[in-house]
């Protein structure tokens, strides 16, 4: 056996000292690093709240610090969803303010006075770091120790995980992936072991995950399914049945203590799955016990079918019950991961919302770069063992490949089994190639082995079968030959991997670290600038407007107005009254006649929308708009018709070919107002939808310019107050423009006398 | 000057019965055509004006559509049977109602200026024609008609015949027709799947084949076949220059691109596998080498097409390789 470089002169004890010592060491610096790529957004903007869902978690996270746990707990919230109000507590995953709260408060008790908000935006960071280290357990169950690294810092720079967990990100997911991967772990080794109290560890840390993400129901489907797929291969053992057995008992009961949960987990669809296998377990431990205990053969059969009608029993069982309606049919939201046209037809509310769309193959590429063809290496390579946590790898790759393609949200599952099996695949690549030890050349003798092989067609002559020995021989011992070949692939591999952390830098720099809040921009010579519409605009309504003032807006500005402007808002991304909703559309989208009176018996006083126009901002409530009017004439099919806001030719238009009922609506009103005076006569130009607007703008009766932001961006308006001689606007404002009354044409009271 | 009043009033008179004979005409006309035909009237230009004339006590449901081989209408091809069976469907009530409410269909060849008259530039296209007098004129007398709105709706028969069931006299009696392929094939496939079995079953538990099918699934949904088939993405479209095969534009893409992608992934890592798994069995150093220096030149150069490819869809990335 020769080698191909010599290993160095180290004592082999040396080299596992100096190995355990550089991976803690590695694994710092992988932790640190995470934590450092996730700081984009706060070094070139600063430490602020991104989005919109992470400003309700830090408002609550704020009544939790200042008020207690008890205070936070039973607070109802006024002030969101007006005039219905919200219950906080029961209505929320409580483990991220919880988080955020044990944290505070410890730092205070140590004397380190740091502000609430610091620590909500460094959150996610610092759960970062923690996911690499149980990424780096889970894979070192799964191969060894180096791939174990490799995964870390994998998933410490995949832009796919970044793109959820960048400071100021204070959402759900920001410690629900690190849960997830440590309640895994924990699964894997409570399988491994067939141990109790691995199996409690994890059901304590998936109490932990209901507590925080609703995608919890990852973890209730994934275990169960893991467990099934192994009994089905024969792989039945006693460690698979304690393992699950106290995972799923503690789990549940534990699982129901969130007041959000409650009783869902034996009464909804999404949980039969779990309750399914734990019976199923039962049932075939029980044959297993009693198939250890009697030995006729016949009565081994009768048993096996028992259990078998019984298996089916209880699945016509579930079926029946659902169909009576006393388990809850699949949610919506979950359901239209299977049935992928549902949600389009029947909850626009959920197909609106960007994050679930399906998954075009630039965001895969974008999110995980060339690990998004290195993975299925891997999991290739876990069939070549398969041990029961291989199988686990296995159905994980497949079921988070296909739910990331589903809905784009759901990259944040598929990242992390992208980087276990890509690790394994490069850690066993690296490990091929670096083995000093070469196999013996065995060319002469391997040429001669298919030359004799067709000559003998009759027999074995005594020739081939020494050269079969020697062929059997040599392909035992598999290798690489020479040293260049090894330098070609690792530095291959390293090249690529280089090119990875180039471009996940990249990424999480330019697509990833933007709070949204405030937007960068560059001016004219190129210096970058930074536009501040929203802060400006909500902190006007903070200090301009009485402090029960009611706002109108699209659901998508409710968190914020409500977390920096702290007014009353109508609707808000807690999106779980469709109807409040479709009220807010239908008053975007009728005239103001219509919408005048709908708001004022909602008693509101401002109205707020987003126009892009000017700076080509394209996420404004114009190209909101279809889906404003797609719910509301979702309640209202009468009032409010899609089809009245397309062009003939059915185009979406805002120039002098839009529709009456587009010109006359709210939205587009709102929109315009006094827009074309920004422009010379008859050159206004609205940059986002790239259209010539009318020369003369519209006209709004019932309501006041209030506000409007810098950069045009944000709009506020304030309710007329009704006219002191009870005419109606309309005719108020023509009087007061001089204009005569038409003959014969009597102004109508606007409210009966009664 | 009372003969000329009585004229006038004669005349008016004449007119007016011609008037509803003229209507009842057209009636009796659409009656006998919807029995003809199998409850569609074949409109042509001169029907359709009839049609449109308000002086209808019925309403009608007009199919546009351009059905005829030299259009090439792929939609009209599709939704004339799913606009056919819901006809046929309605074809089966009562007479009352059955002649309250007609389904007719207007082709383009037959009447190009009734299409241009009414801006219609795409087809297939179905509006509902309330009725104009009589009894069931709508309560708000909105009297234009009414498209179907195929962005929301869609095509499906079941959904056309539950919406315009709000608008006949009784509702349209559609059932979905009982799916006798597919039960065939279903049963027939889970029968021969049990008598195969004994076959099959080394199949079923070989640990490669389930690699092989594990693996490609994966490759496949990463290179967003979902995408595609919710999206319902044509294969090729047309760029700024000339048919193209790959989308503008970051969020949006067609289905040749899933092939191409599909194809790439696959490729750069069956080189990993090769080199992982093939390349340390072969014995001659020689052949190593060269096996080893091509796989690399494989992943190399695949992957430069990639970052290209992914260069197309942003335009603002920075990194290249080669190409």
């Amino acid at each position: 056996m020769s080698l191909a470089y010599p290993p160095p002169p180290i004592a082999p004890s040396a080299v596992k000292n100096t190995a355990s010592f550089i991976r803690i060491v590695a694994l710092s610096a992988i932790a640190g690093c995470a934590i450092a790529s996730r700081l984009f957004a706060v070094i070139n903007f600063e430490s602020i709240i991104h989005e919109f869902d992470p400003w309700f978690n830090y408002r609550a996270t704020r009544v939790l610090a200042s008020k207690g746990f008890y205070e936070f707990w039973n607070w109802f919230d006024p002030t969101a969803w007006y005039p219905l109000g919200r219950v906080v507590g029961g209505t929320i995953y409580p483990g991220l303010m919880a988080t955020s709260g044990v944290i505070y408060n410890f730092l205070h008790s140590i004397h380190l006075p740091v502000d609430i908000r610091n620590v909500c935006v460094m959150l996610a960071p610092a759960f970062s770091g923690l996911t690499a280290w149980s990424t780096y357990m889970f894979t070192k169950e799964m191969k060894d120790e180096s791939a174990g690294l490799l995964a870390a810092i994998l998933i410490g720079i995949a832009p796919g995980y970044i793109s959820r967990s960048v400071a100021g990100s204070y959402d759900n997911e920001a410690i629900a992936i690190f849960l997830l991967m440590f309640t895994f772990y924990l699964w894997i080794k409570a399988l491994k072991h067939g141990s109790a109290f691995f199996g409690t560890l994890a059901a304590l840390f998936y109490f932990y995950m209901v507590a925080a993400w609703g995608g919890y129901v990852f973890i209730t489907n994934m275990i169960p399914l893991h467990a099934l797929v192994l009994v089905l291969m024969g792989r039945y053992s006693s460690r698979l049945y304690v393992g699950y057995s106290s995972w799923y008992a503690i789990g549940t009961l534990a699982s129901m203590q969130v007041p959000f949960v409650g009783f869902q987990p034996v009464t909804t669809s999404e949980h039969m799955a779990a309750l399914g296998v734990f019976g199923l377990l039962q049932l075939v431990a029980f044959t297993e016990l009693v198939r250890s205990h009697v030995s006729s053969k016949q009565f081994q059969t009768l048993l096996r079918t028992t259990v078998v009608s019984v298996g089916i029993l209880g699945v016509f069982a579930i079926v029946i019950m659902t169909m009576k309606g006393w388990i809850a049919p699949w949610t919506g939201r979950f359901y239209s991961l299977w049935d992928t046209g549902y949600a389009k037809k029947h909850i626009p509310i959920i197909a609106s919302v960007s994050e679930h769309q399906p998954t075009a193959w630039p965001s895969f590429f974008a999110d995980l770069h060339m690990l998004v063809f290195i993975f299925p290496v891997g999991v290739l390579l876990c069939f070549q063992q398969l041990r029961d946590e291989h199988v686990f790898v296995i159905i994980y790759a497949i079921m988070a490949s296909y739910f990331a393609g589903v809905m784009v949200r759901l990259m944040l599952t598929l990242t992390p089994v992208v980087c276990i099996a890509a690790a394994i695949a490069i850690s066993t690549l690296l490990d091929t190639y670096m083995d000093p030890h070469e196999p013996e050349a065995v060319e002469a003798p391997a040429e001669t082995a298919g030359a004799s092989a067709s000559q003998s067609g009759s027999g074995p002559t005594p020739s081939a079968t020494i050269t079969k020995k020697a062929g059997k021989q040599s392909a035992a011992k598999t290798g690489l030959f020479g040293i260049d070949t090894r330098l070609a692939v690792v530095f291959n591999t390293f090249f690529l991997l280089l090119i990875f952390v180039l471009h996940c830098t990249w990424t999480t720099s330019h697509a990833y670290s933007s709070p949204s809040v405030v937007l960068a921009s560059r001016t004219a010579d190129g210096s970058s600038a930074v536009i501040d519409d929203f802060r400006e605009a909500y902190y006007w309504l903070r200090q301009n407007t009485p402090k029960d003032a009611v706002i109108m807006s699209w659901w998508d500005y409710g968190y914020q107005i409500a977390g920096m402007a702290d007014r009353p808002t109508l609707v808000d991304n807690n999106t779980w009254n469709n109807t409040h909703i479709a009220t807010v559309g239908k008053a975007f989208a009728t005239s103001e006649e219509v919408a005048y009176p709908l708001l004022k018996r909602h008693d509101v006083s401002y109205v707020l929308v987003l126009l892009g126009s000017l700076i080509q901002y394209s996420g404004d409530d114009l190209n909101k708009f279809l889906w404003m009017i797609r719910i509301a004439s979702g309640v209202w099919p009468d009032e409010v018709k899609e089809a009245d806001f397309f062009s003939p030719r059915g185009e979406f238009r805002v120039d002098d070919g839009a529709t009456k009922t587009m010109s006359e609506s709210l939205m587009y009103k709102m929109s315009y107002y006094r827009f074309h005076e920004l422009f010379p006569q008859g050159q206004a130009q609205d940059r986002v939808r790239q259209q010539k607007l009318p020369a003369v703008g519209p006209t709004l009766d019932c309501f006041d310019e209030a506000f409007t932001s810098e950069n045009w961006i944000v709009r506020i308006y304030e309710l007329k107050p009704d006219d002191e001689l009870g005419r109606d606007h309309k005719s108020a404002n023509a009087f007061a423009a001089g204009k005569k009354r038409k003959k014969g044409k009597i102004a109508r009271r606007r409210f009966a006398l009664e | 000057m009372r003969t000329g009043l009585a004229g006038i009033l004669a005349a008016a008179c004449s007119i007016l019965h011609a008037f509803a004979a003229s209507t009842e005409q057209t009636h009796q006309l659409l009656v006998d055509l919807a029995a003809k035909n199998a409850g569609i009237v074949p409109l042509d230009a001169g029907l359709f004006e009839k049609i449109v004339a308000k002086d209808r006590e019925w309403s009608v449901s007009v199919q546009f559509t351009a059905l005829s081989p030299t259009m090439k209408c792929a939609p009209c091809r599709d939704f004339a049977p799913q606009f056919a069976t819901v006809a046929k469907a309605w074809s089966t009530v009562p007479t009352e109602q059955r002649n309250q409410h007609f389904f007719a269909t207007l082709e383009f060849t037959d009447a190009v200026e009734t299409f241009r008259r009414l801006q219609l530039v795409s087809a297939p296209v179905m509006q509902y024609y309330p009725a104009a007098r009589g009894p069931r004129r709508p309560a708000n007398g909105k009297l234009d008609p009414q498209p179907w709105d195929f962005n929301s709706l869609g095509f499906d028969a079941e959904t056309m015949a539950t919406e315009l069931s709000k608008y006949t006299p009784t509702k349209i009696p559609y059932k979905a027709p009982v799916n006798w392929a597919l039960i065939t094939t279903s049963v027939s496939g889970v029968f021969a799947f049990l008598l195969a079995l004994r076959f099959i079953l080394p199949i079923l538990t070989s640990r490669w084949i389930w690699a092989l099918l594990i693996t490609i699934a994966c490759v496949v949904f990463t290179s967003g076949i979902m995408f595609v088939r919710i999206r319902g993405s044509p294969m090729t479209g047309s760029g700024r220059s000339g048919p193209s095969w790959i989308a503008g534009g970051y969020q949006n893409m067609y289905g040749m691109e899933v092939q191409v992608l599909a194809g790439i992934y696959g490729t750069l890592g069956f080189s990993y596998c090769a080199l992982i798994f093939l390349v340390p069995r072969i014995l001659s150093p020689y052949k190593q080498r060269l096996a080893v220096y091509i796989w690399c030149t494989v992943i190399f150069l695949l992957f430069s097409v990639l970052l290209s490819l992914f260069g197309l869809k942003n335009q603002a990335y920075p990194f290249r390789l080669l190409i």
